[in-house]
């Protein structure tokens, strides 16, 4: 069961995340729950195996957006090391950053 | 015009408080729908997940499309591509654009490309966003209020209270000499009437867009003040009968069968230290006195012809009051008859002074006459000046027995007056006077002129028992076959009409016998006036004249000069 307490621990700012969700608690859980879902976490994985680096970088990008915007801190810091050699991008093994960035959806999906 | 339409229903909605749409777009749902979580409260949401998404609502709702929140990482067609296409088209580039950014760059970026305002990723408070979307439709909308208060709806000119304003501010901005013009088409309600208002409005819209691109090569505006009238205020162009002759052309090709004819005043190279207001005025001065002239159809303003304007319209508005203030006085010129050994007081002119409070003194009558009988208050003030005479006669009379009679003005508008017969009646009942105790004079050319209507005026009031002096005999253009059939008692011929010059002598003297022979014809003495020197009164008795007026005999003075002559018996 999702709390503040759980998204706290997690790591997530949860005071900013609520605020940007106009304090609705439940539309905030309910879009973390969403993010948790999102097409692009695979969308991701799937570009940087096909190293189609633009594809990778909007997926990248969109995630960024997302975990920003929940304040969900660990993922978003997770994603930030992946957009940014994307957005130049860099065409590198990526296998680690993304684990990292999965890693963190996991640990969120896992408390919800 | 469907702009215009989608603009009045945001007026409508501010008065009346409804929610204004907003867009959202951006390819991330859960972006989405917590800025529609933000702003849904204010606003009635609409949502997009891609540039081509969004231009296809944006084309199909701008009407009511108040802003457009937008991200600009986005596939198919990202946020950027949108904002240059909605810019590029009238219909949506009114739409305000707030760009979600997440980096500096791109902040410069988005304004410079059309956006007009950004909010940070991760998404500022929800205050933050929330005033800064407010501010912007804000801002849109009154500088649209603005815009469309400023241009009149018909021909998309400006309308005079900016166009004076935008006048002010390109003499700031252009040095130099400018011209204020006033153009005006002539007889328009009459182009109404024969073909209707639509082809009226017509007109006026081709006029205004001849007129805005003529203006526009000279750096210069142009507005419709009202109905058919346009001021241009342009820096100053040297040939403006060119320019006319060009409008005029023009206009005509443009608008085929319908003749339509311009009238342009102009004021050239405005004094900058009057107010705009005034310049144009004076542009409209010119323009109406175009008006009256049918060969040119354009004047330009000069001070000498306002100034007189000035005047005359200063003597008109204190007339009235000049009346009730019995500021018109009469004087009275005596004549004299030189049918005895000596002359006698036999007779006088009554004649009107303006003793002006305003003026702080005397106006001259050739000041003022004119302007009373161009425009029929001349009337008012014969009635006036014909109560006062009829006044005095009946004190006159009544304290000397005078058996002549005195004589007044009639105008050709009181001949005109179809109460000018009830009006004298009760003058001179009021008075107690008979019609033989008021002469009345008339000038030949209000005779001759004329037509039968005028005539058989007079004809009643000859018939009436008043003596009829045709004044100024000599002076018109009437044949000797109209003379006979014109119902008068008594010929005046002005003395000024037959000024004897070196070499002329003799001719003046035949026509002045030829005058008074034919008087004697027809049985009516003959009064000279403007007698001034001894000579010419021994010359007319000498050749048969029955009666003198002039300043050899006594100047036109106040009645209690006058009656001292009335006392003297002479």
């Amino acid at each position: 069961m999702l709390s503040m307490e759980a998204l706290k621990e997690y790591g997530v700012k949860t005071n900013e995340g609520l605020a940007r969700c106009c304090n609705m608690e439940a539309f905030y859980f309910k879009m973390i729950t969403a993010s948790v879902n999102d097409a692009n976490f695979a969308k991701l994985g799937k570009a940087l195996e096909a190293h189609d680096l633009q594809e990778a970088f909007e997926a990248a990008h969109a995630l960024k957006g997302i975990a920003g915007n929940l304040a969900l801190d660990p993922l978003y810091d997770a994603v930030c090391e992946i957009v940014e050699p994307l957005r130049a991008r860099e065409d590198k093994d990526y296998t680690e950053q993304y684990k990292k960035v999965m890693e963190a959806r996991d640990k969120l999906a896992a408390i919800i | 015009m469907e702009i215009e339409e989608r603009k009045f229903k945001s007026i409508g909605e501010i008065v009346g408080n409804a929610r204004r749409q907003l867009l959202i777009v951006d390819d991330e749902e859960i972006n989405r729908l917590i800025l529609g979580n933000i702003m849904g409260s204010q606003y009635q949401i609409a949502y997009a997940a891609n540039g081509a998404e969004a231009l296809k609502y944006v084309q199909e709702n701008y009407r009511n499309l108040s802003a457009v929140l937008l991200d600009l990482n986005m596939p198919k067609m990202d946020g950027r591509t949108l904002l240059k296409v909605m810019k590029e088209d009238q219909r949506t580039a009114r739409i305000p654009v707030l760009v979600a950014t997440g980096a500096k760059e791109e902040e410069v970026q988005c304004l410079r490309e059309g956006a007009c305002d950004f909010f940070a990723k991760p998404y500022d408070m929800p205050e933050v966003i929330r005033a800064r979307v407010a501010n912007a439709i804000k801002m849109t909308e009154d500088s649209h209020f603005i815009e469309v208060a400023e241009k009149d709806p018909l021909t998309g000119l400006y309308v005079r209270d900016f166009f004076y304003r935008y006048c002010e501010q390109m003499d700031r901005k252009i040095e130099g000499e400018k011209d204020a013009v006033a153009v005006d088409i002539d007889h328009f309600k009459l182009v109404n009437g024969l073909y209707g208002k639509e082809f009226g409005d017509k007109v006026l819209i081709k006029i205004a867009e001849i007129l805005a691109n003529m203006v526009h090569q000279y750096d210069g505006i142009v507005c419709r003040p009202n109905a058919d009238t346009f001021l241009i205020y342009q820096p100053h162009q040297e040939d403006h009968e060119k320019h006319v002759a060009y409008l005029d052309e023009t206009v005509n090709s443009l608008l085929g069968s319908a003749h339509i004819h311009l009238r342009v005043g102009v004021y050239e190279c405005v004094d900058q230290t009057i107010d705009v207001v005034t310049r144009f005025d004076r542009a409209r001065i010119a323009c109406d006195k175009a008006k009256d002239n049918y060969s040119r159809s354009f004047e330009m303003y000069n001070e000498s012809s306002h100034r007189q304007q000035l005047e005359a319209q200063k003597y008109i508005s204190a007339m009235e009051e000049a009346l009730k203030q019995r500021e018109f006085i009469t004087y009275y010129q005596p004549k004299y008859d030189l049918t005895g050994d000596k002359p006698r007081l036999a007779g006088a002119e009554a004649l009107v002074r303006w003793q002006s409070r305003a003026e702080g003194g005397l106006i001259a009558p050739g000041k003022f006459i004119p302007l009373f009988e161009q425009n029929g208050l001349i009337y008012k003030l014969d009635l006036y000046i014909w109560e006062e005479v009829a006044r005095q006669m009946k004190i006159w009379k009544q304290k000397y027995a005078v058996d002549f009679p005195i004589s007044v003005n009639v105008s050709r508008v009181d001949l005109y007056s179809p109460h000018l017969l009830n009006e004298i009646h009760g003058i001179i009942d009021r008075n107690g006077l008979s019609y033989r105790d008021i002469a009345l004079e008339i000038t030949e050319s209000v005779c001759a002129a004329d037509t039968e209507t005028i005539l058989s005026v007079v004809r009643n009031l000859r018939d009436e028992g008043f003596r009829i002096e045709m004044d100024d005999f000599g002076s018109g253009y009437s044949s000797l076959n109209m003379l006979s059939k014109m119902p008068i008692n008594v010929l005046k011929m002005d003395m000024k009409f037959f000024q004897r010059k070196a070499g002329n002598d003799e001719i003046m003297d035949a026509m002045i016998r030829l005058i008074i022979d034919f008087a004697k014809v027809m049985k009516v003495p003959v009064i000279a006036e403007g007698v001034e020197d001894k000579e010419q009164a021994d010359y007319l008795k000498a050749v048969g004249c029955d009666m003198v007026q002039g300043y050899y005999f006594g100047r036109p003075m106040p009645a209690d000069e006058f009656e001292k002559l009335l006392q003297q018996g002479c």
